[in-house]
């Protein structure tokens, strides 16, 4: 009997040590990391999430619109849980099927309209990708200009025909394209041919592009009167060459001066524009050259996926999935949309008019249309749409550089950079991303500055040790023309400490630091924090680990963004040195003259 | 014999258990076997069913939608049956809604790019994929299940399209005429509610897409991929997936076994003919084989029972037989029980007859011995007051002495025949190891037997056969007992000019250490009867008609012989012949002494040694100490004596080293008995002194009394009565 009570109490101590030992050694990690394609979605979009998944760790990072990104990532093992994209093209996201999970299993994709999903339909019928709350991109029109001269609003090709012909004749310039992006061009002209694209052999054609293996074969005959209706609409509206030097903001500065009628736009572009101008402003859809149809030009905000390895922990699995229907719930699609009119693709959720009552017609009658996107596509459509308006090519030519661009292969970028060492973007057990902090401090020391600091969210990937082209070096950090540039400024120590309290305590910045996913990257400096139930307080700032000097001058690279804090921090205005180039471009020409990154630092110190 | 134990652990051991756990196992065994033979055969029963049901299904649901086809096709055929392939849609309203069963039928008309027009004038573009759009342009026929709004609430309808050639509806170009049905209405069609409404019916397309089902939810019109849906929620394992996606898209038809929350259910397929979709049909197993099912848990039932029963039967006939072998096993132990006290109380009757026999042996040893002691004891008081009579007659007086002695050796005699037969009795005879020459030995015998022999007109012959051992190790004076006894015995039975032949056989041996004997004493004396040679080793076995004849004798030589040859691990035989003689044998193995010829050439050279040498006697008997001193005297020793151990000691104390040689010490003695002043002795400080050799004489004749002197530092010891020849070969080894 004693031997049985001691043969009992041994086992029963060896399995407490094994559970025990079990906790503390293999503690996984089940926080999930979301990429999001913009950090305009860090506004409102990640409260949301966060708030209806309050139970989930969610790592919010924002990815480039890139699927590169994502191969980098996937090739060395760090694939995130949750990507988005906002360019794609099921042909173009091969590579990563593989690393992908496969929807087609599961509820999700019965809340997705046949005619928007079949784009995503791999041949093996597996559904790597959604398309998450589609944008219109419509043309719009200022109502009142044409009140002005008596013009109706079109309300088939002919009467766009004949109205812009009246405008003309009225001196107006009836459609200002800004064909200096390639997104303007893109849209450009895929809307001009629209009635082509949404008939059978159009959309047949879109079928085949996505499911291509090789190379995306063309119908020439179909082709050539695509582009034969693109030359039509630049003909109609009046398209010159001295729009492909314009961009937006120039197109924009003629629609507001009532040089020009229409204008391409989304809902909130808009909303923008209305707020420039007092003019009734109305968005047409484009029109079929061929028949009385006119569609609703339209794209999927983003495209999302899911991380195959979820399916082998089926607790992430289920929050993945949670945070995935809060993308394509109605809530989440109003807020990726940015408030106003969205097409939704997702049976769940109504298609939201906003004030599209004009468009009522289409949207009812279900006449929209997907872009097609690949990611030569784009690059594809600015060269032809250029060609054709500036008239060095006719249609046979556009085609064969349609073809040719469209079905160019990457070129093998030559080597840039050759890296020793890794770092990684993951946070460490400090609150140090490595990859963050080496990239930084490369920065900050190549403008001499004794400090800086920026967002977590400007870095989108690990350093690997190995070789990098010029394009892998350009998807390490958070690229786009919509990144603030740098400044670099002369700050007291005290006004530092004042400086990173507000932006710690969320004045004015986009995203709320909860979690220590969210703190900034810092460089020359050591932020020592308090943890707080939600957040962090600043408690003191060392530098060489002795405090700053409240008094001391120290000289600081920032984000513009950062200046609006400023105020709240009771900065004035310092002395600014514009470096007027945003991260990626100053990664990217560090990196260009042979400047290896420097080694990361230990910026963070956190205490509870 | 033992009693085994009465233990009732034995009664339940494993020979009782084992059998009906086995049985029990068995049972169970064969019932599951049983059960699963009724499985499979209703499985496959089922499996036959189901595939007959689909096969109508399927021709039911082809039928359904030909007659939406043909439907369709005599719409097409009365549109333009002026060969105009035009018409405004208002102008045909009343043939469209008269074409059409009821307002659950809604006539479509379809643009290739997807575009419908309602018979109603409702125009959208239908929620479907290119590839059915393509399917048209294929002159496909196409029937699915679609999520349509005709007016802004969007129903299920089930739609039937056929491609025609173009035609336009109010200037535009349409492509196909379809036909948009009630769902519910269609599922009723389909028959399916002799499943209790519990089968779920689906057609999924050439990529496994749902395109019809007649379950209501909206989510399996939309992108629903049955089998990959199964595959996920782990209704179905990967390997079932792969085979039934092989086996659909290869065009076979099956019917498979899923299990869905513990129900198991029938999912057969079955290729539609008019079309690249499949039918399937999912029904729990219960509903489709319900009365077979009821079958089936009859079945189980009873195969349960059935073991239930057994079992308790099983176990019932175990309890009967395991109480009947506790009884069975009483019954043995109470029979053993009696047998044993049956025979215990045999053995201890004989016991008892024994004790009595022995008791009566005893009375007749103590008669027998007292008149024995009594009769050489009266001669010698007898002869020596006759002696002191005639002191001065030297030949009476030589002639008294001489019988003193007779009798007082036959007195000895007896007496150390007693004490001989109570030491083996008592166990205590040991028997010395030491080397001899056995043929000395037999020649001794002649020396002892001569006289007697002359006397008898007797004649010994001795023959020593194939001997070639002639020195051995074993008790030289029990060797000597034994031959002395059988031929004392063949003398005395033996009338004068009789034979007496000795024989010493050597037999051969297996072993080099040991030699094989046979010694043969034969007379040709009065002989024994049958009777007497079975009682002839007997104590005091002596034949009446000897008594009678008053020949001498103890009735204890044969009796000790045999004993002396027992401990020998001997045996001995007797052959008689009565009026003819007698022939003793006797068979011992004996030891071979290789070593001891070279040590008895020194023993003669001992002899000499006693004269001159002088010799304290210690006695507190004066007669004892005047014998002694006089068998010393004679071989010219210098006796002094003491008479006790403390005198002894003060003599030693006083003498000089070497004054005395040897001390022969009495045992029983008043003031200091012999230990005593033994321990003494080796107590004195000059060790010349206190190592003289001391010899006890004793009259205690047991081994341990050898022991107790030497234990108290005495070196040898000789039994009292003294014999002369002892005392002078004891004392040689000490001088």
């Amino acid at each position: 009997m004693r031997k049985t009570r001691m043969i009992i109490l041994l086992l029963f101590s060896i399995l407490i040590t094994i559970t025990i030992s079990g906790c503390f050694l293999n503690k996984e990690d089940n926080h999930l990391t979301v990429y999001l394609w913009t950090s305009k979605l860090f506004d409102e979009f990640q409260s949301f999430v966060e708030e209806e998944c309050p139970d989930i760790e969610i790592e919010f990072i924002a990815g480039n619109n890139d699927l590169h990104l994502y191969e980098y990532l996937a090739e060395h093992g760090e694939l995130p849980d949750i990507i988005t994209t906002r360019r794609f093209s099921k042909n173009d996201a091969a590579s990563l099927c593989p690393y992908l999970l496969d929807l087609s299993g599961y509820s999700i994709v019965s809340q997705y309209y046949p005619y928007a999903l079949q784009y995503y339909i791999e041949d093996t019928s597996e559904v790597h990708w959604l398309p998450v709350c589609g944008i219109p991109e419509t043309m719009i029109v200022n109502k009142s200009l044409l009140d002005d001269y008596g013009i109706s609003v079109p309300k088939n090709y002919q009467e766009f025909k004949e109205m812009c012909s009246l405008l003309v004749d009225n001196g107006i310039k009836p459609f200002v394209a800004g064909l200096e992006d390639d997104y303007a061009a893109h849209s450009f002209l895929q809307g001009a041919a629209i009635g082509k694209f949404t008939s059978l052999d159009g959309l047949a054609w879109r079928m085949n592009a996505e499911n291509a293996t090789d190379e995306i074969e063309f119908d020439d005959q179909q082709w050539l009167e695509i582009f034969n209706e693109v030359g039509n609409f630049i003909k109609d509206t009046n398209i010159t060459s001295d729009e492909l030097a314009m961009g937006n903001n120039d197109a924009l500065e003629l629609f507001v001066a009532r040089k020009a009628a229409i204008i391409r736009g989304t809902p909130n572009d808009r909303i923008s524009y209305q707020s420039l101008m007092n003019d009734e402003l109305l968005r047409l859809p484009y029109f079929s050259q061929t028949s009385n149809d006119s569609f609703i030009y339209t794209y999927p905000s983003l495209n999302i996926s899911l991380n195959k390895s979820l399916q082998n922990n089926k607790d992430k699995l289920n929050k993945a999935m949670k945070i995935l229907n809060c993308f394509i719930s109605e809530e989440g699609q109003r807020l990726i949309a940015g408030g106003d009119g969205l097409i939704s693709y997702s049976t769940n959720v109504h298609s939201s008019i906003g004030k599209m009552r004009e468009m009522e017609s289409q949207i009812e009658t279900n006449a929209c249309y997907i872009r097609y996107a690949s990611k030569n596509s784009f690059s594809a459509s600015l060269e032809v749409i250029h060609g054709l308006v500036s008239g060095k090519m006719d249609n046979e030519e556009a085609l064969r550089v349609f073809k040719s661009k469209i079905n160019e292969a990457i070129e093998n970028d030559k080597i840039v950079l050759k890296l020793d060492e890794t770092y990684s973007l993951q946070v460490d057990d400090k609150g140090c991303r490595d990859a963050a902090s080496s990239i930084l401090t490369s920065i900050r020391i190549y403008y001499h500055a004794d400090l800086a600091i920026t967002p977590y969210y400007f870095y989108t990937a690990s350093l690997y040790e190995g070789e990098y082209t010029s394009n892998d070096i350009k998807i390490l950090v958070k690229s786009g023309n919509t990144n603030p540039d740098f400044i670099k400024t002369r700050l007291k120590g005290n006004e530092i400490k004042n400086l990173i309290s507000s932006y710690l305590n969320d004045t004015g910045i986009r995203y709320n630091i909860n979690s220590k996913y969210e703190l900034p990257v810092v460089s020359g400096m050591k932020l020592v924090l308090n943890e707080k139930e939600k957040g962090y307080i600043l408690k003191d700032i060392k530098i060489n680990n002795l405090p700053i000097i409240d008094d001391e001058i120290y000289t600081i690279l920032i984000p513009t963004t950062f200046e609006s804090l400023f105020a709240t921090s009771n900065l004035s205005q310092k002395e600014i040195e514009p470096i007027e180039m945003p991260l990626a471009v100053i990664w990217y020409k560090i990196i260009s003259e042979k400047i290896l990154p420097n080694a990361p630092e230990d910026y963070i110190e956190i205490s509870k | 014999m033992k009693i085994q134990k009465y233990n009732k652990k034995r009664i339940l051991k494993i020979r009782y258990l084992l059998p009906i756990l086995a049985f029990i196992c068995m049972l169970i065994f064969l019932g599951v076997w049983e059960i699963n033979r009724i499985n499979g055969y209703l499985n496959s029963s089922g499996e036959t069913n189901m595939r007959v049901i689909m096969e109508q299904m399927e021709q039911t649901y082809e039928i359904q939608n030909q007659k939406a086809y043909d439907s369709l096709e005599r719409i097409e055929r009365y549109l333009f049956r002026n060969g105009n392939r035009s018409f405004q849609l208002e102008d045909q309203e009343d043939f469209l809604i008269a074409i059409t069963d009821d307002e659950d039928e809604v006539v479509i008309f379809l643009k290739e790019t997807g575009y419908v027009l309602t018979m109603n004038g409702v125009g959208r573009y239908i929620d479907i994929p290119t590839t059915t759009l393509i399917k048209f342009q294929q002159n496909q026929r196409v029937t699915q299940t679609i999520n349509f709004g005709i007016d802004s609430d969007k129903r299920i309808y089930y739609m039937s399209v056929i491609p025609t050639q173009p035609f336009t509806i109010n200037g535009d170009e349409f492509k196909a005429i379809g036909l948009l049905s009630e769902e519910s209405g269609f599922d009723s069609l389909l028959g399916i509610d002799a499943y209790n409404g519990e089968a779920q019916l689906f057609s999924i397309d050439e990529n496994g897409i749902v395109v019809y089902t007649n379950i209501e939810n909206e989510e399996y019109i939309y992108n629903y991929s049955l089998m990959k849906r199964m595959l996920t929620n782990g209704i179905i394992k990967q390997e079932q997936y792969d085979s039934i996606n092989a086996k659909i898209k290869n065009g076979i038809s099956g019917v498979e076994l899923i299990e869905v929350e513990d129900e198991l259910y029938y999912f057969s397929f079955l290729p539609l003919e008019s079309s690249n979709n499949d039918l399937i049909c999912i029904v729990p197993v219960s509903v489709q084989s319900s009365s077979f099912i009821e079958y089936q848990q009859l079945a189980r039932r009873l195969v349960v029972l059935t073991i239930f029963i057994l079992s308790v039967l099983g176990i019932l006939l175990t309890n009967f037989i395991v109480k009947n072998a506790k009884a069975m096993e009483r019954v043995k132990f109470e029979e053993e029980k009696r047998i044993i006290q049956e025979e215990t109380m045999k053995a201890l009757e004989v016991e008892k007859n024994r004790a009595n026999q022995a008791n009566l042996a005893k009375s007749r040893f103590l008669s027998s011995i007292s008149h024995d002691i009594r009769t050489p004891m009266n001669a010698i008081i007898g002869y020596t007051n006759l002696a002191k009579d005639y002191f001065n007659d030297q030949n009476k007086l030589q002639d008294y002495l001489e019988k003193i002695k007779i009798s007082s050796d036959h007195l000895l005699s007896l007496i150390n025949d007693v004490l001989d037969m109570s030491r083996i009795e008592s166990g205590q005879m040991k028997l010395k190891e030491e080397p001899f020459s056995l043929l000395q030995v037999i020649d001794e015998l002649k020396n002892i037997f001569i006289s007697t022999v002359k006397e008898k007109d007797l004649s010994i012959k001795i023959e020593l056969i194939d001997v070639v051992h002639e020195y051995i190790v074993c008790d030289k004076m029990r060797i000597s007992q034994i031959f002395i006894n059988i031929v004392s015995n063949a003398i005395k039975y033996t009338n004068p000019k009789g034979i007496i032949t000795i024989k010493v056989i050597e037999e051969p041996s297996n072993d080099d250490t040991m030699a094989s004997f046979k010694f043969s004493i034969k007379d040709t004396g009065i002989g024994m009867t049958d009777e007497f040679k079975k009682n002839i080793f007997e104590p005091f076995a002596r034949e009446d008609r000897l008594s009678l004849s008053r020949i001498e004798g103890t009735g204890l030589g044969m009796s000790i012989t045999k004993k002396i040859i027992d401990l020998m691990n001997g045996t001995i035989k007797v052959n008689s012949t009565l009026g003819v003689g007698s022939e003793f044998i006797v068979s011992l193995r004996l030891k071979i002494a290789n070593d001891y010829k070279t040590n008895i050439e020194n023993e003669d050279n001992n002899n000499l040694k006693i004269s001159g040498k002088r010799i304290l006697l210690v006695d507190d008997l004066a007669i004892n100490r005047e014998i002694v001193m006089t068998f010393l005297e004679m071989v010219g020793a210098i006796v002094e004596t003491a008479e006790n151990g403390e005198i002894a000691l003060e003599m030693l104390k006083m003498s000089t080293p070497n004054y005395y040689d040897l001390v022969l010490m009495d045992v029983m003695m008043p003031v200091m008995d012999g230990y005593q002043a033994t321990k003494e002795i080796r107590k004195l400080e000059d060790k010349k002194i206190s190592n003289i050799p001391i010899i006890a004489m004793t009259a205690n004749a047991f081994e341990d009394d050898r022991q107790n002197a030497i234990n108290a530092g005495m070196n040898d010891y000789i039994s009292k009565p003294i014999k002369v020849e002892t005392l002078y070969s004891v004392i040689k080894k000490y001088l």
